[in-house]
């Protein structure tokens, strides 16, 4: 669990598992943009969402993850 | 039962000398008072230790996927035109045929390497139940008679009758008699109380979130990583199970809490519309965890989204293992 060290608030700390030809892609052009995105979402990029195996999700949540994102 | 036993043996007899089948797997006296085990019968005067009764617990159906893929591992390096043939013969009650509809769908052998010796089914003792309501007695000797098991226990004599100690899947079984057989042994036994089916999960289902996580949690700390659910269950069959892989190793081998959630969890995400309420993973559970009441869960949603019932028939394919986009319940998977 991450800590917001500004005003000591919890933040959920997510796992986002993304595909590398859209979302991955969306948040390369997000980044281009010089947009910001929270700093809580840690990206995984997997070739394809079809690659994911249900075991990365729990084992994301077994690890300490308060959520997992997968978009593809 | 008596009747059907002695047809049992006939027809096992009958099957091994007309070599329709190589085996037999059924049910004999187990060594403990008030028990039955497993076991394989090759030649026909060892027919005679057949047994059939309310104590035959296992699901067998395990034991046919074991042998026959022991069988075929034995026959690679033999020429094809040479490979042997093997029958195996199966005395099965409605959960067994249920399982062996399943690996039937799941491709796992053909129709005709088995041969079912179908047999009507009226439950079996739960021996952790049967333990409780003699208060934890050590059983000496027993019998069962019309309905009442009469024991003989440390304790001295007891009676309890045969209804209070079935197996909770049993009382609300809903395909007690076989579903499909080569040969049926005995009238289809009467049905039994499946209306009441999905009561313990209509409860939990009620409860919070933090409700059903605190009992999750709970009943996982019992578990001691043995892995006897997954040797005993019908539907576990994998070659490499994931709790033995080591690239990646997906669940810790410790006892560790959180890598026994993930060992359960996934065991029960694997069971989606392949579990079929047979109990075997809960009676050999040493630790007493309650897991039919989250696989009962997973068999009502199955029932509830998809239609489908594990193994209730053989046209009725595994939800998850059937493409039909032209009859899906919402309407953007064919006309987006």
């Amino acid at each position: 669990m991450a800590e917001n060290l500004a005003n000591n608030e919890w933040v959920p700390k997510f796992v986002a598992i993304v595909c590398n030809w859209c979302t991955y892609a969306g948040a390369d052009l997000a980044g281009i943009s010089r947009i910001q995105y929270p700093t809580n979402v840690r990206i995984i990029r997997v070739p394809c969402t079809g690659r994911i195996n249900p075991f990365y999700i729990v084992k994301a949540l077994q690890t300490g993850a308060d959520g997992v994102l997968v978009s593809g | 039962m008596e009747n059907i036993e002695t047809k049992l043996r006939e027809e096992a007899k009958r099957l091994l000398l007309e070599k329709k089948a190589d085996v037999i797997i059924g049910y004999e006296k187990g060594t403990l008072p008030l028990t039955a085990t497993p076991c394989f019968i090759t030649i026909p005067e060892e027919a005679d230790k057949l047994v059939w009764n309310d104590l035959c617990t296992q699901n067998l159906a395990k034991f046919v996927h074991d042998l026959i893929t022991a069988h075929k591992n034995s026959q690679k390096r033999v020429k094809p035109e040479d490979r042997k043939k093997k029958v195996i013969g199966i005395v099965a009650r409605g959960c067994t045929t249920r399982s062996l509809i399943i690996h039937l769908q799941e491709r796992q052998y053909a129709r005709d390497e088995i041969y079912i010796i179908g047999v009507p089914c009226t439950g079996y003792v739960d021996g952790k139940g049967l333990k409780v309501a003699i208060s934890g007695a050590d059983i000496v000797e027993g019998s069962i008679d019309g309905g009442q098991i009469k024991l003989k226990t440390s304790d001295g004599d007891k009676s309890v009758a045969l209804k209070d100690v079935l197996s909770d899947s049993c009382k609300t079984c809903r395909f007690n008699n076989p579903i499909i057989s080569d040969v049926m042994v005995g009238q289809n036994a009467p049905a039994m109380n499946h209306d009441s089916e999905y009561n313990e999960v209509n409860e939990f289902e009620k409860k919070s979130v933090e409700e059903r996580f605190a009992y999750f949690t709970k009943e996982m700390e019992k578990c001691m990583r043995c892995n006897a659910c997954r040797q005993a269950c019908p539907s576990c069959y994998c070659p490499t199970c994931f709790v033995e892989q080591s690239q990646p190793q997906w669940v810790g081998i410790g006892e560790n809490k959180t890598d026994t959630q993930v060992f359960q969890f996934m065991r029960l995400y694997h069971m989606v519309g392949r579990c079929v309420d047979c109990g075997s993973c809960v009676a050999v559970c040493p630790m007493g965890v309650d897991l039919r009441k989250f696989l009962k869960k997973i068999d009502k949603d199955g029932w509830e989204l998809f239609g489908n019932r594990a193994g209730s028939s053989m046209e009725d394919m595994p939800p998850l293992g059937k493409y039909d986009e032209h009859h899906d319940k919402e309407e953007f998977i064919f006309n987006p």
